[in-house]
């Protein structure tokens, strides 16, 4: 029986033995980058995936405009760990909000 | 005549702006009923149409895993507006439209604002907007460019028009094979219950229903329609027991080819390669076996560009604050009549040599975050992470821990904080831990004044190896811990976005520059001062009976000097047991800028005294200092040319020659007065000078490894608990003391 193309995406990552970058996962699943992000973030909604959270601020200089030296990372994801495929995300879990 | 439309679409396309403009002040913001989600509405006007606009929350999707989903979908059966305008972005097509099939679904009269398509257009992307309409059953789709207000009349035209005649032919979503037949027959369950038909759109309502979507199936178990859910339940096992596959996933999977078909016909992108300059470049860059080495040698790059290249600043700012800021103070106390005074005392040997000693290394700073921005800003630091994630998981780590490493070469403290991206608690301490082995920015003023005494020009070398050493016996470290105390399945790679390679934006890097380089002086101001002038104290008074009075005691003598005394025979066995070097380790608690603080304090603002500045005038001293200045620009770029031979020379038989604008070996040349004082200290604990030079080397190696700083350590006790905080201090001050000593006995059999 042939994957749907969204169980091919998780199947990626579940499959992933190295660092992978999203343009070549798309590259092998022949879609393209928006559409695979796309795919990425039903399963995040579905708990299967997770999206590696923004490094957190530091408060200790107290900063408005935040610490310097925190990096801005381009987006990430990973398989999310079994215990948290326990519980899908419950209703009124705040949305991801990437910092842009 | 009344209508109500509901504005839908994902985050940030520029909804509220199309709001804002079409409803202009009138508008009215408050919450959701019974939720702290932002509700706006407004009205708008044309003709003699009033028609109330609600702006619902920005989501990706209408299922039931957000309670702004929830909101907006929940508006949409509930308040049946007259219309959906669905904002879209179109420079982000595809994932938009997978909204907008699901509004469609809802089987509500949709309008398109096809915004941003001036952003479309800059990225080469051409959409057919009549075509998206027709392939869309005859919707509506209005170019807009919201924040320019164009398109908006033509939308509001289409919003009346809609209004007016509400009854749009609506398009409804297919769904073929086992899929659709369960569809069709749960549609028709529904039809068939009045109540539910009244309520809901049957084929929405079994799309839900096939989907699980909690809340449609707790509202089903609330009005008793236990039937329903038990033939929902059977279809989904006949469509898994048909496909293989879950209807949830097979509903969606459905959703995004059909918007992928759309997509064909109405995108048209720009001719793309293959693969593009960037994805040419991560081959090598990222390689699997060359990505390490290249991230040594841009390490290595970094490293040869900031010691080099501040080399020629770091010697004029040092004589410009140690010597004429020194002489102008001495001069003004002077003539105040506190010359000889402990007042004069606290702020030219307390002060100006404690902060100022410290401050002679902003040059330093200032090029290292200038070539920590370039890479950042380059895309080269995803790289970076992307290949050490091998690396990281190959010793069993996480690959994510090295996001708060990189962030350690700035400050420990924030790479503390960072370690929060990491989920489980064990990983968590066990990053924290290995992050406060990465050279922050304070520990590399100590590395560049001992370089520069100890190697001259081939300072950097002892930089980078510092910078690697960290690294390495962060990696060992954690590799020792995590099959042993630790132990636990290997962690999962993680994918990553990595962002076409582009030209470092001047604006973007001087900004990451100043606000680094800032910190560092804010920290000068306050922890360095308060430091210093304590420090002052503790050296102006008498450690023994009979030593001398306050202000007027020997600095081994003073209380300072005897504590650091009692506790420098701990370092003899790595070759700096002197009562200097152990006081500097002691003031480094508190910050590791304060070493060179203290050194300049204990051997220059006490034992130096100023050149004296009587027969040069002021005018003449910023003359000279100016000239100083354009001196240490060109030498600057010497330095920086200079990277391209010292490189290439560490190819074994290659030996390129070097420039020299003035014809002078300068950076051998200028040895600064703690420089000297260091070499002549560390010989003389050491007791040769190439033992010294070891001794120098397993110094900067305790500085390494032991506690990073005060404000580090209370945030580990935040982030991890006292008694984590406690073994953490332990750890790294035996690990520290074991490696110098390691260093200067095997070191010193070698030379």
């Amino acid at each position: 029986m042939a994957q749907s193309k969204l169980r091919q995406v998780l199947a990626a990552f579940e499959e992933n033995t190295g660092p992978k970058s999203l343009s070549q996962i798309a590259h092998d699943l022949e879609i393209t980058q928006p559409q695979l992000e796309g795919m990425i973030a039903y399963w995040v909604r579905r708990g299967k995936i997770r999206e590696v959270a923004d490094l957190s601020e530091c408060p200790t200089c107290g900063r408005d405009d935040g610490c310097p030296f925190v990096l801005e990372l381009p987006k990430s994801y990973e398989l999310a760990s079994d215990s948290e495929l326990i519980a899908l995300p419950m209703v009124g879990v705040a949305t991801c909000q990437h910092k842009k | 005549m009344t209508a109500t439309i509901a504005l839908a679409g994902n985050p940030n396309v520029g909804k509220s702006t199309i709001f804002n403009a079409l409803t202009g002040s009138r508008q009215h913001v408050g919450n959701w009923p019974g939720k702290t989600v932002e509700k706006k509405e407004g009205r708008l006007h044309v003709g003699d149409m009033d028609i109330l606009v609600v702006d619902l929350p920005g989501t990706y999707s209408l299922t039931a895993y957000s309670i702004e989903e929830i909101i907006a979908r929940d508006f949409i059966i509930n308040e049946h507006p007259t219309a959906v305008v669905a904002v879209v972005d179109a420079a982000n097509l595809e994932r938009n439209l997978y909204l907008v099939a699901q509004v469609i679904e809802l089987e509500v009269p949709v309008i398109i604002a096809l915004n941003m398509t001036d952003i479309a257009a800059s990225r080469g992307l051409q959409i057919d907007a009549n075509r998206l309409s027709e392939r869309l059953g005859g919707i509506p789709v209005i170019e807009t460019v919201g924040n320019r207000s164009m398109g908006l009349d033509q939308l509001a035209t289409a919003i009346t028009q809609v209004s007016e005649h509400p009854v749009q032919a609506l398009p409804r979503p297919t769904y073929s094979g086992i899929l659709g037949d369960e569809l069709t027959a749960l549609e028709a369950m529904i039809a068939a219950d009045s109540t539910l038909a009244g309520q809901y759109r049957p084929y929405w309502l079994a799309t839900k229903l096939l989907e699980n979507d909690t809340a449609v199936l707790a509202a089903m178990e609330a009005q008793g329609k236990a039937s329903l859910i038990e033939a929902s339940e059977a279809a989904q096992i006949r469509i898994e027991d048909a496909t293989g596959e879950d209807a949830e996933t097979l509903i969606a999977d459905q959703r995004y080819t059909t918007v992928g078909n759309i997509i064909a016909t109405v995108l048209e992108r720009p001719s793309q390669a293959v693969l593009t300059t960037s994805d040419k470049i991560d081959a090598i860059v990222t390689h699997r076996i060359w990505g390490l080495p290249i991230f040594l040698l841009m390490m290595w790059l970094v490293f040869q560009f900031t010691a080099n290249a501040s080399a020629p600043y770091l010697d004029w700012v040092d004589v410009f604050i140690n010597e004429t800021v020194y002489g102008w103070a001495g001069q003004i106390l002077a003539a105040l009549g506190l010359g000889n005074t402990w007042p004069a005392a606290l702020i030219t040997d307390g002060i100006i040599a404690g902060v100022g000693g410290v401050l002679v290394f902003v040059p330093v700073l200032l090029f290292l975050y200038f070539a920590l921005a370039v890479l950042e800003d380059s895309g080269y630091m995803a790289r970076a992470a992307f290949v050490m994630d091998r690396v990281m998981r190959w010793m069993g780590l996480h690959g994510k821990s090295f996001l708060p490493m990189i962030v350690g070469f700035g400050c420990t403290v924030p790479a503390v904080y960072a370690t929060r991206t990491l989920e489980n608690e064990k990983d968590r301490k066990l990053t924290g831990f290995l992050a406060t082995f990465m050279s922050c920015g304070a520990r590399l003023p100590v590395y560049v004044v001992f370089g520069a005494a100890f190697f001259g020009a081939r300072s950097a070398n002892l930089v980078f190896a510092m910078y690697i050493v960290g690294i390495g016996v962060a990696l060992a470290t954690g590799f020792a811990l995590k099959h042993t105390v630790y132990k636990g399945k290997p962690p999962a790679p993680f994918v990553m976005e990595l962002p076409p390679y582009r030209v470092p934006r001047l604006r973007d890097v001087w900004r990451q520059m100043g606000e680094r380089t800032e910190g560092f002086l804010i920290k000068a101001g306050t922890v360095i001062l308060g430091v210093s002038i304590a420090l002052w104290l503790l050296m102006a008074i008498p450690g023994r009976a009979n030593a001398g009075s306050f202000n007027d005691v020997a600095p081994e003598d003073s209380l300072f000097g005897v504590v650091s005394g009692a506790v420098a025979p701990v370092f003899q066995p790595a070759g700096f047991g002197s009562w200097e070097a152990t006081g500097s380790l002691i003031t480094g608690f508190a910050a590791k800028e304060v070493v060179v603080g203290t050194m300049n304090q204990i051997y220059v603002g006490v034992d130096g005294e100023p050149e004296p500045e009587e027969t040069v005038s002021f005018t003449e001293q910023i003359k000279a200092s100016l000239l100083g200045f354009g001196e240490a620009a060109i030498l600057t770029v010497q330095e920086i040319l200079n990277i391209i031979p010292r490189t290439i020379n560490l190819i074994p038989g290659i030996n390129l020659g070097e420039i020299n604008f003035f014809g002078v070996a300068e950076a051998e040349e200028d040895t600064t007065g703690l420089q000297a004082a260091l070499v002549n200290s560390f010989t003389q604990s050491a007791g040769s000078a190439a033992a010294g030079v070891v001794a120098a080397v397993a110094f900067n190696i305790f500085v390494l490894l032991y506690v990073p700083c005060m404000v580090a350590v209370s945030a580990m006790r935040q982030e991890f608990g006292t008694r984590w905080m406690w073994l953490q201090i332990g750890y790294t001050l035996a690990l520290a003391w074991i490696a110098a000593v390691l260093v200067f006995q095997v070191g010193r059999l070698f030379v």
